[in-house]
């Protein structure tokens, strides 16, 4: 009876040429050329010289070397992190120590006894709140209204056939390349022709044209499928239905990601506020903490306080929608 | 050099999902050993195992007769071929190609002149200078295995080289591929899903299922000796077709035996099936091509195992056709020359040499027995 | 707006340049006000600038034109030299410093490490607090006497100058927080690229034999190469136009040792009012920023691998 070949590991002392290889066995032979190739390669047979410092070490000192520096890059990212992290939370201890607490060597961590008072105090030394409410209103309006400027805009370049379309587009992309700090000094002299000195839509307006956003939407529209607006056409929707319910939807996640970068730059913006608002009670955040710094004299407490304050809508913000900025990032990053 | 490879035992777990377990295997030198089976099985963990890529959780991994489980791939004179090539895009192919040299610090000349012949071998001698991005798919697979033949190292690991190819360029390489071993003589280990491949180009295959080796042997061992149903229905096209059936006593004789399908079986394997007790329900294997039509009135022969049906589908392959039956609850292929086929719905009646029929026990699905390597019965 | 298929159907099956009115129509109209926007609010500026260059006004009297003095006037400005020396201190530390500390800080982040999440929120808050908040922030940090950095300092038994009371150190503290500032933004971008490096092709180095090191500068660099360059460039361009840090935290001091060029530009624009000049040292940083961009671009199309 002849025996099952089973699962028990078999020895085969040679390899024979009569081994099953049905497919075209005899044009698999080594051609001569090759075989001729295979003696240069041979024939060249120099000693294996010492490689790199790396593997030049034995395998145990290399073994040694990964362990030890393993620890030592938590560290180094921990000491990043701490680093980052540090000169907030300075600030949010300051903010609640005394005005005498402050001024003690060496300087203590945490405040005793704890001061929510100057928080108020702090509030009450400049208009906060009515600063909050001036960055808000800027922030949406250019926000929404830089969106909806820049989705139609970048609808036509994407979507609409027209003479002109690529040169109208280079142009537009052109005017990123300006930095924003040449065109201030004419900005300012338009602003004050319009009458628009001191007034919110200084800031909001130039805002409005974000050749940026334009770039990015038009990118995210022409990957839109055709198939996709034919159909929407076959249904008999015309151009603005079909951009806002259509290609406005699909973009939510890049329509989110550009929303959070512009309320970040409005927010944040300083020399915008700084040459066109004069009066103390249109100053946004930014403006009034800068502006105001010199009121609060040596009370560093109570800025700090300011500041924290100055700094919550936003760090509010962004834990809620950090996804999107760190997508937003990486899209700017990946899409040059 | 070329070596020999060892696995004692090789076992990989990731937390509570054992991967690979208890392999055993020794690799001959010169060999060209094929892993096959189903995605999940294991061979590339195992592939990677052995190039240093995945740790070992327990066993012993050996290349030429030394230990290796902690070495790392750099150190372990192994050649890898990826399924997508991973050539370096930065380089042309001639950096490519020279890149494991000159990190040894080998001379120039030497370089040069061992990148040009592995160029010479693969007909690469004209693309030295170009990108990777300019290469064709079957330029690139020869970059990659340029890369590796010009290390000259112990051993070849190739996973799944050729799927990325089309189907044609595909049969090319296996021709290319088996003659550059029989060049270079190097042992070499296989990794590929494609039991075509493994049939064609392995001196031995290594059939592999959920993390254990199943069969080990040559080609012609794994096909017609299957060691148990996994092996049996995965090697092969169209599948073996698997009937459970019982036992039953003709006579002097011994038979699978249900519905619509008698086999005789040969006294080989009767006594096998004795041996192991007759009151075991079994698996009746028969494989499509040994199957053929034979519409005669007559008994079942003795010799012969008879299969009777209803024609369900037919499927015209241009010289060849596959005929699915319906055998009371069972569906059997066979593979039948073209235009002596039957229409659907008719009754039909397919036989098969009795030799080649194979009997698994249906509780371990081991092969209990098969005719295959009996001297060729003359039919009466 | 109802549907006009037929016609645009049309056009499309001929292809190429078949337009139909309406769409060019609607075309023009919808961006009428974007690109009437655009040409009001950037394009104009930015001729402007051009033009006024080369006039002198106070925005009260009319604007007079005179040629290049204000270039003249330039050349023999000290305070335009300094503000220029420390725009160029400026850019030339701040730049490689923030791209090597985030390619660095990328890496770390790169290994399979619990927590990403946790280091990528941490090293982002810089980025999205407002300057002035920055400022104010480090402001009191390095006080000579009661701030955090001088009192670390101390405990080594260094005893800290006044960071930004010292001319000598003003500058330096402003590269300080504005490194501390941009990191966490290119690292995002500097990490996703190296998330990008194919593994097989690490795995197919160290199958040749390279070490770490090697690997790194032979595979992980050239992949990322792309990031890097874009990074670098878009650090030099912004930190050309730095001014909030340098506003808020020192005004320029002490004695014009923070001063650059967008310092100067605004204190002559809006704070003097002299117009011309103003926007002359605007063209001149426009020029600068152009050049510097333009070398680096040359300087990179080269090394860089795609």
């Amino acid at each position: 009876m002849s025996d099952v070949s089973s699962t028990e590991p078999t020895t085969r002392p040679d390899v024979t040429e009569d081994d099953v290889r049905p497919d075209g066995a005899s044009d698999a032979a080594p051609t001569a050329e090759q075989r001729a190739w295979l003696a240069v390669l041979e024939s060249d047979d120099a000693a294996d010289q010492p490689r790199s410092r790396w593997y030049r070490l034995s395998p145990t000192a290399r073994r040694r070397l990964t362990r030890a520096t393993r620890p030592g890059y938590y560290v180094l990212l921990l000491l990043g992190g701490v680093a980052m992290v540090l000169p907030f939370l300075w600030m949010l201890s300051t903010s609640l120590k005394t005005e005498a607490n402050v001024f003690t060597t060496p300087p203590a961590w945490i405040p005793a006894p704890v001061r929510w008072q100057n928080y108020g105090d702090a509030l009450g030394i400049a208009p906060f709140a009515r600063f909050f409410l001036n960055s808000f209103v800027v922030a949406a309006g250019e926000v929404v209204g830089g969106l909806l400027v820049s989705a139609i805009a970048a609808y036509v370049f994407a979507r609409l056939h027209f003479p002109g379309k690529n040169a109208l587009f280079i142009v537009v992309l052109a005017t990123m390349m300006v930095p924003a700090h040449v065109e201030l000094i004419p900005q300012f002299i338009l602003v004050r022709e319009l009458g628009w000195l001191d007034t919110f839509a200084a800031l909001i307006v130039p805002g409005l044209f974000w050749p940026f956003g334009i770039f990015m939407l038009r990118q995210f529209f022409k990957s839109v499928p055709d198939e996709l607006e034919d159909a929407a056409r076959m249904d008999g929707a015309g151009y603005l239905r079909r951009l806002f319910g259509l290609f406005i939807p699909l973009s939510v996640p890049a329509l989110a990601a550009l929303a959070i970068f512009k309320f970040l730059n409005s927010w944040n913006q300083l020399i915008g506020p700084l040459i066109f608002l004069t009066s103390r009670e249109k100053f946004t955040i930014t403006l009034g903490l800068a502006q105001f710094q010199g009121q609060f004299e040596t009370r560093w407490a109570l800025l700090m306080a300011a500041t924290v304050v100055s700094l919550v809508p936003i760090l509010v913000v962004f834990v809620i929608g950090q996804r999107y900025f760190v997508e937003g990032v990486t899209l700017s990053g990946l899409k040059r | 050099m070329s070596a020999t490879v060892t696995y004692r035992d090789i076992t990989k777990s990731y937390g509570d999902v054992t991967a690979v377990r208890g392999f055993d295997l020794e690799v001959a030198d010169g060999e060209f050993l094929v892993l096959v089976g189903p995605s999940g099985c294991g061979k590339s963990t195992l592939l990677r195992m052995t190039a240093g890529l995945e740790r070992i959780t327990s066993g012993d991994l050996e290349i030429g007769g030394r230990r290796v489980n902690d070495q790392e791939a750099g150190d372990r004179d192994v050649a890898m071929v990826f399924q997508n090539y991973a050539l370096y895009p930065h380089r042309s192919v001639r950096g490519n190609l020279s890149y494991a040299l000159r990190l040894r610090r080998l001379p120039r000349a030497v370089v040069d002149r061992k990148v040009e012949a592995v160029a010479g071998m693969l007909e690469l001698s004209d693309l030295l200078d170009r990108r990777p991005g300019q290469l064709s798919g079957g330029q690139a697979q020869r970059v990659a295995l340029g890369r590796a033949i010009v290390r000259q190292p112990a051993v070849f690991l190739m996973d799944e080289p050729l799927s990325n190819l089309d189907a044609k360029l595909r049969a090319q390489m296996r021709t290319e591929l088996v003659r550059l071993h029989r060049t270079v003589r190097t042992t070499t280990i296989y990794v590929t899903h494609d039991q075509v491949e493994a049939m064609t180009m392995g001196t031995r295959i290594v059939v592999l299922d959920k993390g254990e080796l199943q069969q080990v042997g040559t080609p012609r061992e794994v096909y017609h000796r299957p060691a148990n149903l996994f092996v049996a229905t995965f090697m092969g096209a169209p599948p073996m077709n698997v009937i459970d059936a019982g036992l039953q006593r003709v006579g002097d004789d011994l038979a699978a035996v249900t519905d619509g399908v008698v086999a005789p079986l040969p006294p080989s394997v009767a006594r096998a099936v004795e041996a192991s007790g007759t009151d075991r329900s079994v698996v009746l294997g028969l494989r499509p091509e040994d199957l053929r039509v034979d519409n005669s009135p007559d008994l079942p022969r003795p010799d012969e195992v008879t299969v009777v049906g209803e024609v369900d589908v037919v499927e015209l392959l241009g010289g060849e056709a596959y005929l699915h039956v319906l055998c009371g609850a069972q569906r059997l292929t066979a593979k039948i020359p073209a235009d002596t086929e039957p229409a659907p719905g008719e009754r039909v009646r397919l036989v098969a040499p009795r030799s080649k029929a194979y009997l698994f026990d249906a509780a371990t699905t081991r092969l209990l027995g098969t005719g295959h390597t009996d001297p060729v019965e003359v039919s009466a | 707006m109802t549907a006009a298929a037929p016609t645009e159907g049309r056009r499309r099956r001929r292809g190429g340049a078949g337009y139909t009115r309406k769409e060019v129509l609607v075309a023009y109209g919808l961006l009428a006000v974007p690109l009437l926007g655009t040409l009001l609010f950037r394009i104009l500026p930015g001729l402007g600038s051009f033009w006024l260059s080369f006039t002198k006004w106070n925005l009260i009297t009319a604007p007079e034109v005179v040629g290049l003095d204000n270039f003249r006037r330039m050349l023999d400005d000290p305070l335009f030299w300094k503000a220029t020396l420390n725009t160029v201190y400026y850019v030339g530390v701040t730049v490689p410093l923030v791209v090597v500390v985030s390619l660095a800080m990328a890496l770390l982040l790169n290994r399979k490490i619990r927590g990403l999440g946790f280091f990528r929120t941490v090293y982002f808050l810089p980025v999205v607090s407002s300057m002035v908040a920055v400022a104010v922030m480090w402001r009191w940090m390095l006080n000579p006497d009661y701030g955090l950095v001088n009192a670390g300092l101390a405990v080594l038994g260094i005893d800290g100058p006044s960071w930004l009371g010292d001319s000598t150190w003003a500058m330096p503290s402003i590269i300080l927080v504005s490194v501390w500032r941009e990191v966490g933004f290119y690292m995002i971008i500097l990490l996703a690229a190296l998330q990008g490096v194919p593994r097989n092709l690490l795995e197919a180095a160290a199958i040749d034999g390279a070490g770490p090191w090697q690997r790194f500068w032979g595979v992980t660099f050239p992949m990322i190469s792309p990031s890097v360059f874009l990074v670098s460039i878009m650090a030099l361009i912004n930190n050309f136009q730095a001014f909030d840090l340098m506003y808020v935290m020192t005004e320029g001091g002490p004695q014009n040792a923070t001063t650059n060029l967008v310092v100067y530009l605004y204190q002559q624009g809006f704070q003097y009012f002299d117009i011309g000049y103003g926007s002359a040292i605007a063209l001149v940083l426009f020029a600068m920023i152009l050049a510097v961009t333009l070398v680096q671009w040359r300087v990179g199309e080269r090394r860089v691998v795609y």
